[in-house]
């Protein structure tokens, strides 16, 4: 006959039955657990390349690596690549990586000076294949160098990594044509950019039906002249045509007289104000923008200022659709050629082969090295840092503990029932 | 309207700088009667040893007297040569030996360096009237004056491949030196190679 029991007891069994399934039930999910999740293989960058047996002993279904004193080499970056791509789920972490952007290209003058970029984190190192260029110890600003003879690939070292970039291919540059009154400025201008280095065509009224003229009228387009510089009204003849021009890609240099054109309009960064005197009684050869009389310009919403005088501008540029316009408010300009410092005649010329530089059309930026962005690679081919590092799977998913409790729980369940009476 | 040419007459302490007062004025007057040249309707005398020089780039000079520059005037004219000013220098005296040649020819070799003899095809015989046969002659040249020559060549330097000197023997202070209103007398304008030296001056 079967003994009721205490209903105490009965409750214990049934609660020492209930903990030795969920007993067995959690067993089995560490056993399925440890299935599903794999072995994870820890790296550090410092020996990560002998870690290479490890991997491909095979059986590990991931990998960490633990990143520090920068990025490892492209090699390591393309071998643990190659593992993701084969089935290995890849992580990494690491302290913030300080990146470096880089761009080169060509300067739109004659001689082509190679004209560097570089903005990054901390102290940058910039250099040819040959030698250092130059350095900052803090490149959150930016840093531009400017190198006439360049060697090889250029880098970028930071802190983190090294950019690189090729160097941009030179390319043709067409001669820019001006077009002005027999005057001071015009002469000046083209003498400015022809001792520059520039193929000049100049078109001078003298008279009416009469024009000095030099080198050889060709169509306006982008494939005869990089840029047009306008001094004057005497350009009304032209301007229908050198609206087109810039629209297809050309430059344009305006003085303030050829910016008040009704043609140019709709192509000019700002309107022409009246003119405004130099502050100053003559001309000071030790500031020689500023003693010069300056047209303020009212820039339009899309115009960026390139020079400014107080709170005068001076200079602005816009773009109006392939082409750029530059209008320069300034008077007289060729006086700071004859009435300058020593400097005068260079740096009159160096003024106006940048501004045509800063419009001509001609060149591009250079292409990125094949490893020239290993931040922007590393993260590409193995994503971004981790904080959370993967679980790992457990080294026994069936300990020998959780036999002992299992066997003891159901041995004393057993033992309560058995000694009640019951099977 | 400003003015994009005013016509500058030089004044050095040496010598007779004034001596042809009447030249600015026949040229202005041919320069507006010709050119579309915005020309200032009087000219300025400007000493040779300033800074107001070089607001001018191209000077006239000219006299019958020796020519010594001060230290400040050379430095003056080396520099206006360098920057791309254009001095144009006639002797008064159409004399190959006459003190103000000799003198002056002397001063801007020490200055900018020797002249050399500027071929009759160049630029600026065709600058805006042509000139076959390279400088007009002058009648005080044709007339037996001074040296009893007729100068084939005007003179010349250049910084570069830019005229920075240009001299003439041929007294156009004498030739183009009357009043303006008197050109309706004359059957051809004498005064036609000075307003090819205004044009050269300002469009090369």
């Amino acid at each position: 006959m079967l003994s009721r029991g205490d209903p105490m007891r009965l409750w214990a069994e049934r609660t020492l039955r209930g903990a030795a399934f969920a007993l067995l039930a959690w067993a089995m999910w560490r056993v399925a657990a440890a299935n599903g999740v794999g072995r994870v293989v820890s790296l550090e960058s410092a020996s990560v390349e002998s870690a290479w047996p490890r991997l491909l002993d095979g059986g590990h279904d991931a990998a960490h690596l633990t990143v520090s004193g920068g990025l490892p080499a492209d090699s390591t970056r393309d071998v643990l690549a190659a593992f993701a791509h084969a089935g290995v789920r890849m992580s990494w972490s690491g302290p913030s990586l300080s990146p470096v952007a880089m761009s080169v290209e060509r300067v739109r003058e004659p001689d082509q000076s190679t004209l560097m970029r570089v903005i990054g984190v901390g102290r940058v190192v910039v250099r040819d294949g040959i030698s250092v260029l130059d350095s900052v110890g803090d490149a959150s600003r930016g840093l531009t160098v400017v190198s006439a003879a360049p060697q090889g690939v250029f880098y970028a070292s930071g802190t983190s990594g090294t950019a690189s970039a090729l160097p941009a291919a030179a390319f043709a540059l067409h001669p820019v044509l001006v077009i002005g009154r027999a005057s001071w400025e015009t002469k000046f201008t083209v003498a400015a950019l022809e001792e520059q280095g520039w193929t000049v065509e100049s078109h001078v009224p003298v008279a009416p039906g009469v024009e000095v003229t030099t080198g050889t009228r060709q169509p306006l387009d982008t494939a005869h002249y990089a840029a047009v510089v306008a001094l004057d009204s005497s350009a009304t003849e032209q301007a229908t045509s050198i609206v087109a021009y810039v629209r297809s890609g050309g430059g344009l240099v305006l003085l303030s007289e050829a910016a008040r054109l009704g043609t140019f309009a709709a192509l000019v960064p700002a309107t022409v104000d009246a003119r405004q005197s130099s502050t100053k009684r003559s001309f000071d050869p030790a500031a020689p923008l500023a003693s010069l009389s300056v047209t303020p310009l009212s820039m339009h919403d899309d115009a960026v200022a390139l020079d400014v005088r107080g709170v005068t501008v001076a200079v602005a540029a816009r773009r109006e659709r392939a082409g750029r316009v530059v209008v320069v408010g300034y008077d007289e300009l060729w006086r700071w050629r004859l009435e300058g410092g020593d400097d005068a005649v260079f740096a009159h010329r160096r003024w106006w082969s940048r501004t045509v530089g800063a419009v001509a059309a001609g060149g591009g930026p250079a292409a990125n090295a094949p490893e020239g962005a290993p931040i922007a690679r590393w993260i590409d081919a193995l994503g971004p840092a981790v904080t959370v590092l993967p679980s790992r799977a457990p080294a026994d998913p069936l300990p020998p503990w959780l036999l002992v409790v299992l066997c003891s729980i159901l041995l004393a369940e057993w033992g309560s029932r058995r000694t009640r009476g019951a099977r | 309207m400003s003015a994009d040419f005013t016509f500058c007459t030089v004044q050095y302490d040496s010598g007779d700088w004034d001596s042809a007062p009447l030249v600015p004025a026949n040229l202005i007057d041919s320069v507006a009667r010709y050119t579309s040249i915005r020309v200032a309707p009087t000219g300025v005398s400007v000493p040779l040893g300033s800074r107001d020089l070089f607001r001018y780039p191209l000077a006239f000079l000219t006299g019958h007297l020796p020519v010594r520059f001060t230290d400040l005037e050379r430095r003056n004219v080396k520099q206006y040569c360098e920057r791309g000013g254009l001095l144009f220098v006639d002797d008064h005296n159409h004399d190959v030996d006459g003190v103000f040649h000799k003198t002056c020819t002397e001063e801007i070799a020490r200055a900018v360096g020797p002249m050399k003899e500027l071929s009759n095809t160049h630029a600026l015989f065709k600058s805006f009237f042509t000139f076959e046969d390279g400088p007009p002659a002058t009648s005080h040249e044709l007339n037996g004056w001074g040296d009893n020559l007729i100068h084939k060549h005007l003179q010349a330097v250049f910084a570069g491949d830019r005229m920075c000197v240009l001299y003439s023997n041929k007294d156009y202070s004498s030739e183009w030196g009357y009043h303006p209103d008197n050109k309706r007398f004359m059957s051809v304008d004498n005064t036609k190679f000075g307003v090819n030296v205004v044009v050269y001056a300002l469009t090369r």
